[in-house]
Formats: structure tokens, C-alpha cells, sequence
């Protein structure tokens, strides 16, 4: 019962996208041609693959992200045994999120939360 | 009740709430000209209809019948797919957002939500935050652009950083409540509204939610100047229309989302069935207070966009990772002493 008005309103937004496409498929013109279809770059033709090399930092900030988001879904089933009041649950879920900030001050002072790479200092030579 | 009628009703009501909807996201976009060109002196769109008021009208027919631009190099598929996705979610999301009181019922059905017997409403709209992102990553990787690329990859970190803080500010709000429904979640605001109990929460969330929605101080994936487009440099017509309705339906729900959660939802202090005795007077009350708390936080992500410059892409990350999570975090930690010690 509960999950009728959410499947109905998934497909109303499903019918709706398609519906605008094939509206704007049956009314625009379609005149192709090889320079239209070039991906842009300035207006000059295109150099190279479009697939360029990545900083590893977005890698190591998608881990980070798996980390912590699936520490918060630990956290929400927590939260709905609070009305217990039973307090061995209620530490335990503070120590958790103790654990969660020691993880974060570990990363933290591994360097993997700076975007900017430390320029290495110049070493002193007397 | 048998459940073909409960479906018919469910229909009828989900039609009105999607056309309401794209009027409403039409005229955010009108109200968005208008605004900036209050903001910088200019007269902005006043020339479809009396003050430009059929503007979104013209803009949409305009961009049906443009002429659809697919790259050679882009994978059709996903380049197709990418903005349907974008629609799907920023529509979908509606369904949990509770206009009005749960009380008020027509024939046994909620009036003011669309989906109210979701016990998971938050969940759900934290599951399809998280679908958003596709939506991006998709068009950025298919376009076979550089720029797309570039731009779908920063969004992508940035969204998911992002979620992160939004999640725990979140986690604050559900221990206040102690349930996953949205009208609970309301209901539990009676008294205090979430935003003076954790104003910390309330900052990140908001913060977390202009960087969700791609808004301008976090519009680094757009980003004009360095990356043209951003993930939709190379979108033209429908498609291109597909992000950009879903970019102003989504402001729409992230305010929707901070009124639930942070101000208390179509609650007004001190208006309840023992000081407004009419009902439809009440249910009108507060169904309206909902709209002008959300027209306000429209107003003020207008407001911010047109007045902030932009972040650097490092500065983006370190506001992200090390100032909003550990606030969030720490409001996270003050919410359970409260609920536990002073409540």
C-alpha cells in the first residue's frame, strides 16, 4: 500500500522525460553535418582523446566517501534504538562516532583530505 | 477502501502535484532572471506576455524545437539516458516532502503528501541524492569531451564529498525524532524547530545543500569561465533542458528539505487545534507558512548566487572534508547529550 504512491510518481517522472523527448524528436529539425557533430574545444578541431589522465585524488576521495557513507548507514539504525533508552546502546554508538573522528584525524594528518600537494620544503644545506 | 480506487486517487493527486511542479520550476527560472537583473541594475525579461510573464513558456518551446547535437565521439546510450536520469530524480524526490498537516484527508487519503505512508521518507531521499550523481558522472564521461569530463569528474567528487556532511547533519535531525518519516520528523518540531536546537546542523545542511545542487558558490562543475559548460557542454535542446529543469527542481526540493528538517516543516508557534479551531483555516495557515518559509529560501539561493564569487576547486574540498564534517560530526555528538540528558 505504502509504496503505491511512490511507483506511481517513479513512473509519472519516468513518462514525463520520455514524453519531452519524443515531443522534441518530432518537432526539431535534423540537419547534421562534421563539424557540427566535432565535441567542442575553442572551435578548433579536437586534439587527442577526450579521455584525459585523472589526479589519483579523486580516487582516494571516492574511497573516502565509501568509508564514511557506509559508517552513517551504521549509524542510522543506531539512532532508531535511542527511544530504548538503554545506555549501553547510547555509548556504544558515542564511541563509534569517537572511532569515525579518530578516522578522520588519521586521514587528516595522512595529507589525504589536502587537494593541494605539499610543495616539499627546500632542504637546508649548511 | 479497495486498491483500485486508493490507485486512482494516488494518480489523480501525483498529475496535479508533477504539473504544479514544472509550473512552479518555470517560474523559479523566470524569478531567477528577474532577481538578477534586480540585483545588477537591469530590467531583465519583460517582453513575452505583461513583465515577461510567459517567458518560461517561450523558453520551452524554444528549446523543443532546437536542433539535438549528439558528438561523433560521444556513447549514444548513456548521453541519451544521462538527463532522463537527472529528471527522474529531481522529480521523484517530491513524493516524500510534506506540505501540510497528515490530518487533513480527502476520502481517506493524505491530501498535503504524495507518498505519506513512506516510513523510510529520508532514506529515500538520501538513496536518490546519491542516484543525482550518475545523472552527472554519465553526461560528463559520454559526451567525449574533454570539458564534460573534466567538469563530471569535479562534480562527482564534490557531490559525494558533500553528501557526507549532509548525511551526519541529517543523522542529527533523525535523533531529535527518532523515526524516518518525514511528518514525524515535523511533528517533533512542535515545540522547538530543529534549527535553534542544532544550529550547527542547520549551517552544514544548508551549506551541503547549495554545493548538492550545483549552486553558485559551489558551481565549480558548471564553472563558465574554465570549463565552458561543465558536464553539459555538449547538450543541446531537450536534453539540455532535462539538466537544467532538474537543476532548478532540485533548489526547489533542498529548500523543501531545510523547511522539513531545520524549520519546522507547515508548523506556525503557537497555531494549533486549540488556538485555530477551524480546520480548513488551520490546514490553510499552514500549508501557506510552508510556501512562504520556502519562497524565502529560494529568494535567499538566488540571492547568494548572484551575490558570491566562486571557490577554488581546493578551497571547494577543504571546506567540504575539514570544516563541515567535523561540524558535523560535533553536531552529531551535542544532539545525542541533548536528547539524552537535557530532553
Amino acid at each position: 500500500m505504502e509504496l503505491i504512491g511512490v511507483s506511481f510518481f517513479t513512473l509519472v517522472a519516468i513518462g514525463f522525460g520520455i514524453i519531452a523527448y519524443v515531443t522534441a524528436k518530432i518537432l526539431r529539425p535534423r540537419r547534421p553535418g562534421y563539424e557540427k557533430n566535432l565535441s567542442y574545444e575553442c572551435g578548433e578541431d579536437a586534439q587527442g582523446s577526450p579521455y584525459v589522465r585523472l589526479s589519483i585524488k579523486y580516487y582516494i576521495i571516492a574511497l573516502l566517501f565509501l568509508i564514511f557513507g557506509v559508517e552513517l548507514v551504521l549509524i542510522i539504525p543506531w539512532i532508531t534504538t535511542l527511544p530504548d533508552k538503554n545506555w549501553f546502546m547510547y555509548f556504544s554508538g558515542l564511541i563509534f562516532i569517537g572511532l569515525l573522528i579518530l578516522g578522520l584525524a588519521y586521514e587528516w594528518k595522512k595529507g589525504d583530505l589536502d587537494w593541494n600537494e605539499k610543495t616539499a620544503e627546500p632542504e637546508n644545506r649548511d | 477502501m479497495d486498491l483500485l480506487q486508493y490507485a486512482g486517487i494516488i494518480l489523480v493527486k501525483i498529475l496535479i502535484v508533477a504539473n504544479i511542479m514544472l509550473i512552479t520550476v518555470s517560474y523559479l527560472v523566470y524569478f531567477e532572471r528577474k532577481i538578477s537583473a534586480w540585483v545588477q541594475d537591469r530590467i531583465g525579461p519583460n517582453r513575452v506576455g505583461p513583465l515577461g510573464l510567459l517567458q518560461p513558456f517561450a523558453d520551452v518551446l524554444k528549446l523543443l524545437l532546437k536542433e539535438d547535437i549528439v558528438p561523433e565521439k560521444a556513447f549514444k546510450t548513456i548521453h541519451t539516458l544521462a538527463p532522463l536520469v537527472a529528471l527522474f530524480v529531481a522529480f521523484t524526490t517530491y513524493a516524500v516532502i510534506p506540505i501540510g498537516p497528515p490530518e487533513a484527508q480527502l476520502w481517506g487519503v493524505s491530501l498535503f503528501t504524495v507518498a505519506p505512508d513512506l516510513n523510510i521518507g529520508i532514506l529515500y531521499v538520501l538513496a536518490l541524492t546519491s542516484v543525482g550523481v550518475y545523472a552527472i558522472t554519465f553526461s560528463g564521461w559520454s559526451s567525449g569531451s574533454k570539458y564534460s569530463l573534466l567538469g563530471g569528474i569535479r562534480s562527482s567528487a564534490q557531490m559525494i564529498s558533500y553528501e557526507i556532511s549532509m548525511g551526519f547533519s541529517i543523522a542529527g535531525v533523525l535523533l531529535i525524532s527518532q523515526s524516518l518519516d518525514p511528518q514525524a520528523i515535523v511533528g517533533s518540531q512542535a515545540g522547538l524547530w530543529n534549527m535553534v536546537i542544532q544550529p550547527i546542523g542547520f549551517i552544514v545542511f544548508v551549506v551541503s545543500a547549495f554545493a548538492e545542487t550545483n549552486r553558485l558558490p559551489f558551481d565549480l562543475p558548471e564553472a563558465e569561465p574554465e570549463l565552458v559548460g561543465g558536464f553539459h557542454t555538449e547538450y543541446s535542446s531537450m536534453k539540455f533542458a532535462g539538466f537544467f529543469l532538474a537543476e532548478y527542481a532540485n533548489m526547489i526540493i533542498a529548500s523543501g528539505m531545510i523547511v522539513t528538517l531545520y524549520l519546522g516543516g507547515w508548523q506556525i508557534p503557537f497555531v494549533n487545534e486549540h488556538t485555530v479551531t477551524n480546520d480548513i483555516l488551520r490546514y490553510a495557515l499552514q500549508v501557506g507558512s510552508f510556501f512562504v518559509k520556502m519562497g524565502a529560501l529560494l529568494f535567499f539561493f538566488i540571492w547568494v548566487r548572484w551575490s558570491l564569487p566562486r571557490f577554488r576547486y581546493d578551497q571547494l574540498m577543504d571546506i567540504g572534508w575539514k570544516v563541515m564534517f567535523p561540524l558535523s560530526l560535533i553536531n552529531l555528538i551535542w544532539v545525542a547529550v541533548y536528547v539524552m540528558l537535557i530532553s
